[in-house]
């Protein structure tokens, strides 16, 4: 690890001033070396007083210098601004988590859940990804960081999660997975998702959703088996219109709500069960519902949380309620 | 004593609380979570029960002295020499937390502030004000103190609650942490987080009216308690690792986590500048108090004089400590020790004899 404080030196031997990270916004790590560990690079980042807790930890799927280099800030002079409100994007799109340095540092020494970081990637047209197999609602929260179809200046793409297992990455959320996950750990704000029409196959309909209450996990160890239980509550305003859609009729909102509670359980398992099966990692900080039902510290270790995650079993309840449209309910 | 160097109700409580907001500054939180884990909420809740009924003790040993202090009382039970030797060793024990504290501030603030300044001039920087304090006496130094105090005590709630979105309430779990014994036997030990009781015993000849002592020591034991507890919970809500680490200043951390929006953020300088007062304060009354012992035991006439000669030797003091390691090494090590054995062993017992004898004179 001297190599990072060793590399400012150099670079303080190469500039006529003195390089300093009180304004540093995002730390941003290769995926490659994110796959060895990086322990040792947090906590050296961690113990530096310069260096805000509260910059983001960002992994990009390309080179490091790649990402910075790509990522000139638009609209914004100041570029530790276009960090800031860069990466609040997740506020309202829900497809990636604004994770800071403090939280990561945290979740890595944590016994009850793992790390976790922002995706980030240079979007190119050689990174495009064609998801048009896909049914259409979920097109949209398919793409990881770098995949999206769309043209822009900078390049610059924050989209998914990428999991941790201790300091190693071992796997990446797609947008859809995002914001499941951050349903499920009540950080979420606010997302417009895509869920099938339940009158036209063909078409989707847009909802915007936000927590009506918050969410509810427990945690039930039956024969040294996890058991999880997530309950979700959320209400919906349907963003799309549809001349065959009568919004104001009780019946057609009633079975939007089954739908939409039904796309979303599906979403919500399918992102517990890659985690827990697939990257056996507990990123969602299960473990902290689990806790409690041990008394001493050496009781809790031994219990091994974070290895017995991988046989956790879920069940997901959400329950929508939708308010209204926008300004029509009919047309 | 001049009835004009006396202190109010509110000042003697202000006094004995400054000396707990200076110790959870300067780690003592820590050094609970690091024995207890995640159990160190219900070992201050056990240890502040203990120190309150400890405190309630004390005021009833005192009732039959009520313009005595520990000193006096020393001599009332074995003659001069007991009260050399407790006077000297109450003021050894005021010098040399006022050395550890005043060296762990001075490295604190070169790391965070003023790296490339010497050490010297951060000890001295603290020093110089004491000079002037204890020329003023107890009763200027206890009314400035009261006017930080609560800007401190305020400083710290919003250190508590503005970290409160982040807090993870199960991380109090398990519930007796590193196991039964260690919160509550071995746990015990660290009742040393009331030193403060250190300072009740010289409180009394001081007070403008004695008979409020009981209601000072139980409300300045109280809110001593209410802030440990706070603290403690505070940090091991925020921080997982918090029972493995080792921190220069946990309550730092916190500062350092705080913002107020987009547009207030990085405000740990307000609170440096904050705790710089605190200790300002706390240094000028263990001073005060130093010297007031000193006093009585050589008898001198002008004892202000003696205030040069004091910061001299807290000087030094601060500067045997090489680094941070030393002071950590005294704090867990040392210092809890002697804090229980002078605090809450010989001055109780001789606070007992004393009343012993006290009664054993009347019957006769």
């Amino acid at each position: 690890m001297p190599l990072l404080t060793l590399g400012i030196a150099l670079v303080n031997s190469y500039i006529s001033k003195k390089v300093n990270l009180s304004h540093c916004k995002a730390i941003v790590i290769s995926e490659e070396l994110a796959n060895e560990g990086i322990s040792e690079y947090i906590f050296t980042l961690v113990n530096n007083l310069e260096l805000r807790p509260d910059c983001n930890v960002i992994i990009s799927r390309c080179r490091a210098s790649d990402y910075l280099e790509n990522s000139q800030p638009t609209l914004e002079s100041v570029s530790a601004r276009y960090y800031e409100f860069t990466l609040n994007s997740s506020e309202y799109t829900g497809f990636t988590e604004d994770v800071k340095l403090s939280n990561f540092y945290s979740d890595m020494l944590s016994t009850t859940t793992q790390a976790h970081a922002i995706l980030g990637g240079i979007n190119a047209n050689s990174t495009h990804q064609n998801h048009s197999n896909l049914p259409p609602y979920d097109t949209e929260g398919s793409y990881k960081a770098d995949e999206t179809p769309i043209k822009s200046e900078t390049g610059l793409e924050n989209m998914g999660i990428a999991v941790f297992k201790k300091d190693k990455l071992v796997g990446e959320l797609t947008g859809m997975e995002s914001l499941c996950h951050l349903l499920v750990v009540n950080k979420f704000e606010s997302a417009v998702i895509s869920i099938p029409n339940p009158y036209n196959v063909d078409s989707v309909i847009s909802l915007y959703i936000s927590y009506s209450k918050k969410p509810k996990t427990s945690v039930k160890i039956i024969n040294g088996t996890p058991y999880i239980e997530c309950n979700i509550n959320l209400t919906a305003n349907i963003h799309s219109l549809d001349k065959d859609l009568n919004y104001s009729d009780q019946n057609t909102l009633k079975t939007i709500e089954e739908y939409a509670n039904s796309y979303l359980e599906q979403s919500i398992s399918s992102y517990l069960y890659k985690t827990a099966k697939e990257y056996k990692t507990d990123i969602g900080n299960f473990g902290r519902h689990v806790i409690n039902n041990y008394s001493t510290w050496n009781d809790w270790i031994e219990s091994d949380w974070l290895y017995n995650y991988q046989n956790s079993f879920f069940t997901v309840n959400v329950e929508t309620n939708i308010e209204s449209g926008e300004l029509y309910t009919k047309l | 004593m001049n009835s004009l160097q006396k202190i109010g109700k509110f000042e003697a409580i202000a006094l004995v609380v400054i000396v707990t907001i200076n110790q959870i500054i300067f780690n003592l939180p820590n050094t609970i979570i690091i024995n207890t884990g995640s159990s160190a909420w219900l070992n201050v809740i056990y240890i502040s029960i203990i120190a309150i009924l400890f405190c309630v003790l004390i005021c009833k040993l005192f009732k039959k002295f009520p313009t005595q202090d520990i000193v006096d009382i020393s001599e009332y039970l074995g003659g001069k020499v007991l009260k050399l030797i407790i006077g000297l060793l109450y003021i050894l024990f005021f010098i040399f937390i006022s050395g550890i504290f005043l060296r762990y501030m001075a490295i604190s603030l070169k790391l965070i502030y003023f790296e490339e300044s010497p050490i010297v001039f951060l000890l001295l920087l603290f020093l110089v004000p004491v000079i002037f304090a204890i020329k003023l006496g107890i009763k200027s130094t206890s009314q400035v103190n009261l006017l930080f105090t609560p800007i401190v005590l305020f400083s710290m709630l919003i250190i508590l609650f503005s970290t409160a979105k982040d807090f993870v309430p199960e991380r109090i779990f398990p519930i007796l942490g590193f196991g039964a014994d260690k919160t509550f036997l071995i746990g015990l030990n660290n009742i040393f987080t009331f030193s403060c009781f250190a300072y009740l015993y010289f409180l009394m000849p001081v007070l403008k009216n004695p008979e409020d002592f009981k209601k000072i020591a139980i409300s300045s034991i109280i809110i001593s308690a209410i802030y440990l507890f706070l603290s403690v919970v505070c940090l091991l809500m925020m921080f997982p690792f918090i029972a493995f680490s080792d921190e220069m200043l946990s309550v730092y951390l916190l500062t350092r986590l705080i913002e107020f929006g987009k547009f207030f953020q990085r405000v740990d300088a307000i609170f440096i500048f904050v705790w710089i007062l605190s200790l300002l304060s706390f240094l000028s009354l263990t001073a005060e108090f130093t010297i007031r012992i000193f006093k009585k035991l050589t008898k001198i006439k002008n004892h202000k004089e003696m205030g040069y000669s004091l910061c001299a030797i807290i000087f030094s003091v601060a500067l045997i400590f090489n680094s941070i390691s030393d002071i950590k090494y005294i704090q867990n090590e040392l210092l809890k020790y002697i804090v229980i054995s002078l605090v809450f062993v010989i001055s109780l017992i001789i606070l007992v004899l004393a009343n012993f004898k006290h009664k054993k004179g009347n019957v006769a």
